[in-house]
């Protein structure tokens, strides 16, 4: 493709794009549909975007590619509502690493079709090439919530991969770590995996191009006991943690990670390596967290309120250590300042169904009824959305909205 | 050789092999002297609470085929269930287990069908399964018995993964089916079935638990890629479905009345569900085990709405706001204070939940302080009921457990495929585990799913039979309570509904006064005993029994001279039947 030609493309696709798309914080919203049957076209117009049309697909299935970005641009030039057309300027432009030209196409697609989950999942992926890191997630994930991505395995894996490691740079480890363990399970064990989920366990929120050199060894060394930990490969996870231990045993993190894998099948020894963990770094808030909430499983609340505390004092700006605390007096008796732990905590993630349960429960047990119906109303909500990020569509029950109630805003 | 020498040698002979025969009896005989003596000292010098009683003893050889495929397809691993009813109105209870069947994915290489005992009386059992006409044929996984005809024969549903079967009870030892007749054909999964009376008319109608929506088209493969092994799938990767309700139109028909309510908008995977009263407004509600998504508890406001309240209710989540994977459900009085408590197992990890009734429609989870959630930490729990073992009037817990994916222990240090049951002692403030002191029994580990409770031998106390999955079923007789004195009952309705579901019993013995709601329903895929049981402790007659029929009559009757240690017909507006 020579100079001029990419340079009109871009132009025709800017132009496009500034007619079709919503400003980039609206875009979900953008309530413009246009079917791409749709085209418009007098017969003559027909017959020209029939033949263009075809003879782009074959230069792209035959390899040409320059040809094919070049016909289907004609072809768009005739129909710019052809969603497909666009659709595969826009792939043929990530393929060759052009990110923003592939950007531009795709956003395209989403103004002609809000709801495609293959195009948000390639849209994230530009940003991931362009370095937009949050909105290389945020489109990724919105693309797993749609649940309609491409059937293509290769292509969910890239994007599955991709949330993993944004997760993790992200610092939501827990998240990330359930994004990335499929692989383990699946039995992919390439060393894209086995950095990537020891950069999680390790909780280091670097992407794996980011990741510090000198500590390589450690995060494949973790990566590996992570693998085996998802991989239900109990005698080596256990073997690989150990041998994780013995080279780092001073390392933050190592007997954190260590403790979740036990906490399992065994939560005793598990709350000992969190101990161990705490010796190493005192304010280390997941492990201060993960005593408190053994402690609560256990209904043990008396010995979970100091770690609860703790766990707040160290990280007052996180909802977790407020959902603890909050959590543990509301047990021990202590409501009303139980509500007050939880009303931060809910100010502070008003997205977290966790959240928004426990404060419905401590709304409750005050009698607060309304308080609690409208907080529960909420946790149902974010519940639902939530989980259909992480699992699908189908791994949500609950009572269907009835047919007044359907389509809610988002 | 004279003959008075040749006869005295034969003769020394059989004298000879004579006692050599003796000797061998006697030895066999202090063999098996030497067996009971070490059972009875493990047991303190008495029975085993529960007595595993062996097919050869039982007569009860049916094994279940569990289908078990390389590809692991889900249906494999959730059944079976079964059921004590008296089919033939004699008196005894008899048998019925549910067998897998031909299907999209599976078809038997052998013949495999569900199985009829029938009781014998004498502690063993005879297969009528082909003469009663009651085979299956489907995928089954499930037995729900009931008399929705009012005719004093107990009928059954069978459900299935594919079209669940009504068999109606001929009265003449047989069955016929009536599915389609009757319009119960449901499609799709069907788990635990309920029958009990919703809109108080006097007919039993009928409630289906539906599972995912699966099949061969929709099986996903769930597995280590690499080295191709499969393993069951979370049941969080299929598609949710409503469940069932079925209203008794009297007239052999059935109507589906859910359409509109909250049991047609609750979306579940729905296996487990009891029906019982948590409000005491004398209106049969639901509570509904459902897997990797919530619980859901229907609130009956009658004249045909059911309001969800699971959620509100805090029944319907985890204490984190987790759903978790409800299995087995149950539903009594545990505590005795005159409201309805409720049970649900989940799977390891998530520990089981017992929900003391707070009596404002919202329950509290008081496993921990009961000691169920350690015990249940590394179990995953199926069938499972509520019942008085040693007739002391208070009401303990039964739990049969198994993991459902039988790869667990390649990935698993603790978790096991077989598991452990459970049995746990009321005390009056709180339970106990005596599992370790009731029989060789709770030493084993089962597949176990299916629960049913019922009284095979009519010794007055309730008996066990645990349907495990792709093996034979257990059966356990109770030797529990021997100095307790219990009094018998089977309720006859005759304004009601004729197997009584929902009458209040209440009775006064000793210096003790207890009652208890009859429920319908509960543990998994399984059916009990019609009969009620009720404990007496060390009282030796019954100061007075009452009883409130449930809705349309909602009669109060009241009695004085109930036989004890026997079972007792009483018949709703006519007193105490001849028998």
């Amino acid at each position: 493709m020579t100079a001029t030609t990419a340079h009109f493309i871009v132009i025709f696709i800017a132009v496009f794009s500034l007619t079709l798309a919503a400003p980039a914080q609206q875009r979900r919203t953008a309530q413009r549909k246009q079917p791409a049957s749709e085209s418009g076209l007098n017969p003559q117009q027909q017959a020209a975007f029939n033949k263009l049309s075809q003879q782009a697909d074959a230069a792209r299935e035959g390899g040409r590619l320059d040809e094919a970005i070049q016909l289907y641009i004609q072809a768009l030039q005739l129909n710019p509502k052809w969603k497909d057309g666009w659709w595969y300027v826009g792939s043929i432009f990530y393929d060759r690493d052009s990110y923003s030209d592939a950007r531009e196409a795709l956003r395209n697609v989403l103004g002609l079709d809000d709801k495609n989950g293959s195009a948000w999942a390639l849209l994230g992926l530009c940003e991931f090439g362009l370095r937009n890191y949050d909105q290389a997630l945020s489109d990724i994930q919105y693309a797993r919530t749609l649940g309609n991505m491409s059937p293509s395995k290769e292509f969910v894996n890239v994007a599955r991969y991709h949330a993993g490691i944004l997760m993790t740079r992200a610092g939501q480890f827990e998240l990330g770590y359930e994004a990335l363990r499929d692989f383990a399970r699946e039995g992919n064990e390439s060393p894209s995996v086995i950095e990537a989920l020891g950069l999680n366990i390790l909780r280091m929120p670097f992407l794996p191009a980011e990741a510090p050199p000198d500590r390589r060894e450690l995060i494949l060394m973790a990566g590996r006991a992570a693998f085996y930990q998802a991989a239900r490969r109990v005698q080596e996870a256990e073997r690989a943690f150990k041998e994780l231990l013995s080279r780092y045993p001073g390392v933050p993190n190592v007997h954190y990670a260590y403790g979740v894998y036990l906490l399992i099948d065994s939560p005793d020894a598990a709350l000992d390596e969190f101990r161990r963990e705490l010796q190493i770094s005192p304010d280390n808030v997941p492990a201060l967290l993960q005593i408190g909430f053994e402690y609560i499983k256990r209904n043990d609340f008396e010995n979970a309120r100091p770690y609860a505390q703790k766990a707040v004092d160290a990280a007052p700006n996180l909802f977790a250590t407020h959902n603890a605390l909050g959590r543990v007096l509301l047990e021990l008796g202590k409501v009303g300042e139980a509500i007050k732990e939880l009303e931060i905590g809910v100010k502070q993630a008003p997205d977290s169904p966790e959240m928004r349960f426990a404060l419905a429960h401590a709304y409750a047990r005050a009698g607060r009824k309304e308080d609690a119906a409208r907080e529960r109303a909420k946790f149902l909500e974010l519940d639902k959305q939530k989980r259909t990020e992480r699992s699908g569509p189908q791994s949500v029950g609950g009572i269907e909205a009835k047919p007044a109630d359907k389509n809610p805003p988002r | 050789m004279s003959n008075e020498t040749r006869y005295h040698r034969t003769g020394s002979r059989n004298l000879l092999l004579v006692l050599l025969l003796l000797f061998l009896l006697a030895s066999l005989c202090v063999s098996r002297l030497g067996a009971v003596i070490r059972v009875a000292a493990q047991n303190g010098g008495a029975a085993p609470t529960f007595e595993e009683i062996p097919p050869s003893a039982s007569g009860i050889t049916w094994v279940h085929d569990n289908a078990m495929s390389e590809q692991r397809y889900l249906p494999e691993t959730l059944g079976p269930g079964g059921a004590f009813l008296d089919y033939d109105n004699d008196g005894w209870m008899d048998i019925y287990l549910v067998n897998y069947g031909a299907c999209d994915f599976f078809k038997p290489t052998k013949p495999i069908r569900n199985a009829l005992y029938h009781n014998n009386r004498d502690g063993t059992f005879t297969d009528v399964t082909e003469k009663a006409g009651v085979p299956g044929g489907t995928f089954g996984m499930g037995v729900a018995v009931g008399d929705y005809d009012n005719d004093g024969w107990p009928d059954m549903i069978v459900t299935a993964y594919g079209k669940c079967t009504l068999y109606h009870n001929n009265r003449n030892g047989t069955f016929s089916d009536v599915t389609d007749k009757a319009g119960v054909a449901a499609p799709g999964w069907t788990t635990s079935a309920v029958w009990f009376d919703y809109d108080n008319d006097g007919r039993l109608d009928l409630f289906l638990c539906s599972f995912v929506q699966y099949g061969l088209n929709k099986h996903i493969f769930c597995g280590d890629n690499k080295i191709g092994r499969h393993y069951y799938c979370i049941p969080r990767v299929f598609n949710p479905s409503s469940s069932l309700l079925f209203h008794n139109n009297g007239d052999g028909t059935f109507t589906e009345t859910g359409k509109g309510t909250d049991i047609e908008r609750a979306l579940g995977k729905a296996l487990g569900v009891v029906a019982t009263d948590i409000n005491n407004d004398g209106l049969m509600d639901l509570f509904v085990a459902s897997d990797t998504v919530q619980n859901f508890l229907f609130v009956n406001r009658g004249n045909g709405k059911w309001e969800e309240i699971g959620l509100a209710s805090e029944v319907g989540f985890s204490a984190n706001g987790q759903p978790r994977s409800g299995m087995g459900v149950d539903a009594a009085d545990f505590d005795g204070d005159g409201w309805q408590d409720l049970f649900v197992a989940n799977v390891d990890q998530e520990m089981f939940s017992l929900y003391k009734n707070n009596k404002d429609e919202t329950f509290t989870d008081v496993a921990r302080p009961n000691g169920v959630a350690e015990a249940t930490r590394l179990l995953s729990g199926w069938g499972l009921k509520f019942f008085d073992y040693d007739n002391d009037g208070k009401i303990d817990l039964f739990l049969a457990n198994g993991h459902p994916d039988d790869m667990i222990e390649q990935y698993s240090g603790h978790v096991k495929y077989s598991e452990p049951l459970l049995l746990f002692h009321n005390e009056g403030d709180h339970l106990v585990n005596v599992s370790d002191k009731s029989g060789p029994v709770f030493k084993k580990d089962f597949p176990a799913r299916g629960l049913a409770v019922g009284d095979y031998n009519n010794d007055g106390r309730l008996d066990l039979l645990v349907v495990n999955n792709g093996k034979a079923p257990v059966l356990l007789r109770n030797n529990a309570g021997k100095d307790n004195h219990w009094v018998g009952l089977k309720l006859q309705g005759t304004k009601c509904n004729r197997d009584a579901i929902g009458a209040r019993i209440s009775w006064s013995a000793g210096s003790a006064t207890r009652s208890r709601l009859k429920t319908s329903g509960g543990s998994y895929l399984s059916a009990h005993d019609v009969r009620e049981v009720l404990g007496l402790g060390k009282a030796t007659k019954l100061d007075w029994l009452e009883i409130k029929w449930p809705a349309p009559s909602g009669k109060v009757e009241r009695f004085t001279d109930v036989p004890v240690d026997k079972y007792t017909t009483i018949v709703e507006g006519r007193g105490i039947a001849a028998n």
